[in-house]
């Protein structure tokens, strides 16, 4: 009996991503951050003054319309006295406001709403003196010259009561708004700088893989080759400590990765003998370039992974470094096929890039392709000026 | 005792033939570096004993396990999949973590050399064997007697055995040639019944009949089925 088709193999890994750097420097969120709140103040302060331009010229608008009944003659000063009430409306919400975030009423949970309504009797009060003022200097006293004054100085009163009271509760709900808003992105931040953190956390690790399978191969090589094991032992230290090292700086000199990629790709070698066949290009003058801390030991990792444990017969590794321009770039590529990118893959290049771009500037990036039977991942680092270079690495 | 050392790296096979070497009784009677090699060296030399790799080169050591018509007796070696190992439903199998502790691999192969020693409950060699079941994620390696029915889907077959019902990459027509006729009954186009399990006969519509299996699963038998079970059986 024989087996009619193969079922696909779910044991072989699709091309993954190179796994976002491990250790990867914190993200400059100083600086980041002290832009956006600057952003973020500006923003607030010019919403606040379009939405009281507009209210109070709305009230302004209803407010002398409502009056277009009145003969011509009285319709001017009346029309001015109006307008300055709601100018006077303006200054006096304005004050009220900086009252409030004075006394720090308004922008919390528990506001003092007794007080507040205290606050509006008097805010009402002056504001019905300013109208009341500026009637008799304009129009002569013709409110208070009416027959029914009083009912027309408390008419006036309630009213104003109804809009200074409607605008305090405006204003605070456009503050827990924005209380909500904030709060949900300091969340969010929290949230991401854990994620930070465990991802910084996992990626200090050796994978495990390689790590017992090297244990394995050199204790193989303990009874056939006592030297070469001396070595293999000597190169996994190394490896080891360049891993350990990385997990607490920024960013390491390209010449330090290169060590420990090299140190890796001798021990893969043990494990694949003629399978794994590598060539490291680094041009020169490149040694004290600042990358982020096992950026090419990863993708060089990924690309064993991917390209020689499933491959049979030989599989070609070449890791380069060249500058290009003002930028330098990392290249890591195997001979295979990029398996159709799974979400997870997608995700991981996109944090991958972003990472890159916080640390090296919006310039930087990582990609991912094939071409000619070959699969590239390339690191682009640009490489600015002496002091942007230096506030880059702060 | 004869073993084949299944591994994709030369250093793993050869450290592996190395702590074998201190169990005499244990023979390497080859080496496969992918599940191409370690197939024809399977059905070549007929193992008593697998030592699998689980991840090498053109497919898992579970594809190839998977790929066997009858699942040889096999200890899984590993560098850190045991975690795979253990998802599956895998009791019947052991494994070692590389690199491999002597202890371990004593233990082991202990073990193994216990289950050899029990006699098959059955005289019938071919129920003693296995037959190892790879469906998606999930892995069985279950002995032929304990699977109550095979019921056609196409090119695959459902196996019923336990709560399990794992499709198998194989036609009705490919298991029932090798499966022991004196057990397993073709009862139709789409099922092959595993008759220890029958817990009742019935007439079915026309001549044909119907059997009841544990678990009060119905399986119909055709009339020329029945016809035949009937004159074998003299009914």
């Amino acid at each position: 009996m024989q087996v009619s088709a193969k079922r696909p193999l779910a044991m072989t890994l699709p091309f993954a991503a190179p796994e976002p750097f491990p250790q990867s420097p914190p993200i400059p969120t100083p600086a980041a951050g002290t832009a956006l709140q600057a952003s973020q103040a500006a923003a607030p302060a010019r919403d606040y003054w379009l939405c009281q331009c507009a209210g109070w010229a709305i009230l302004a608008g209803i407010s002398v319309m409502s009056s277009g009944q009145g003969a011509s003659g009285t319709m001017l000063p009346m029309t001015v006295v109006k307008l300055l009430v709601m100018l006077d409306g303006l200054l006096l919400s304005h004050c009220w406001r900086l009252f409030l975030q004075r006394r720090g009423w308004i922008d919390r949970s528990d506001p003092p709403v007794p007080r507040i309504l205290l606050g509006l009797i008097a805010l009402s009060v002056v504001q019905v003196g300013f109208l009341v003022g500026a009637d008799i200097l304009i129009r002569g006293g013709a409110v208070i010259a009416d027959s029914d004054a009083d009912a027309v100085v408390i008419g006036l009163f309630v009213l104003w009561y109804a809009v200074f009271l409607m605008w305090t509760l405006m204003y605070a709900v456009v503050l827990s708004r924005r209380r909500a808003r904030r709060f949900e992105l300091e969340k969010l931040q929290l949230e991401v700088s854990v994620k930070d953190a465990e991802l910084r956390a996992l990626q200090a690790q050796v994978n495990p893989h390689f790590f017992f399978n090297s244990m394995n191969s050199i204790r193989a090589l303990i009874y056939q080759d006592p030297d070469t094991a001396a070595q293999a032992v000597g190169q996994l230290a190394g490896l080891m400590r360049h891993s350990l090292r990385a997990g607490q700086a920024p960013t390491v000199r390209l010449a330090d990765e290169v060590a420990a990629v090299n140190a890796y790709l001798a021990i893969e070698r043990h494990r694949f003998d003629e399978r794994l066949q590598a060539e490291v290009g680094i041009a020169p003058g490149l040694d004290e370039v600042p990358i982020p801390p096992m950026a090419l030991q990863t993708l060089v990792e990924n690309a064993v992974k991917h390209g020689v444990e499933p491959s049979l017969g030989v599989c070609r590794v070449r890791v380069s470094a060249v500058r290009h321009e003002d930028q330098v770039l990392l290249a890591v590529a195997n001979q295979g096929r990029l398996q159709a990118a799974s979400a997870s893959t997608r995700l991981g290049l996109a944090n991958t890039a972003r990472r890159l771009a916080l640390l090296f500037g919006p310039g930087a990036g990582c990609t991912l392709r094939e071409e000619d039977g070959w699969v590239v991942a390339q690191v682009v680092l640009p490489q600015q000026t002496s002091e942007e270079g230096s506030a880059c690495a702060r | 005792m004869r073993a084949l050392i299944v591994d994709d790296e030369r250093l793993a096979r050869s450290e592996l033939r190395r702590l074998l070497a201190a169990h005499p009784a244990l023979e390497v009677v080859g080496e496969a570096a992918n599940p191409i090699e370690a197939r024809a060296a399977i059905e070549a030399l007929a193992p008593d004993l697998v030592f699998l790799d689980v991840q090498m080169p053109g497919g898992s050591g579970f594809d190839l396990l998977a790929s066997l018509d009858a699942a040889p007796a096999v200890i899984f070696t590993t560098a850190f999949d045991q975690y795979a190992l253990r998802a599956f439903d895998v009791s019947a199998l052991d494994y070692l973590l590389k690199p491999i502790e002597p202890a371990r691999l004593a233990h082991a192969l202990r073990k193994f050399d216990g289950r050899l020693q029990v006699p098959a409950p059955q005289q019938v060699p071919a129920a003693d064997g296995k037959v190892f079941i790879k469906d998606g994620e999930r892995c069985w390696f279950v002995a032929l007697e304990q699977i109550m029915l095979f019921e056609s889907e196409g090119n695959y077959s459902r196996v019923y055995f336990d709560a399990n019902r794992p499709l198998l990459l194989r036609s009705l027509n490919q298991l029932e040639a090798r499966l022991d006729p004196e057990r397993f009954l073709r009862v139709s186009r789409r099922q092959i019944v595993n008759l220890d399990f029958v817990t009742g006969i019935a007439p079915g519509r026309g001549s044909g009949m119907v059997l009841t299996l544990k678990g009060e699963i119905k399986v119909p038998m055709s009339r020329r089925r029945a016809a035949e079970f009937r004159q074998l059986n003299g009914l």
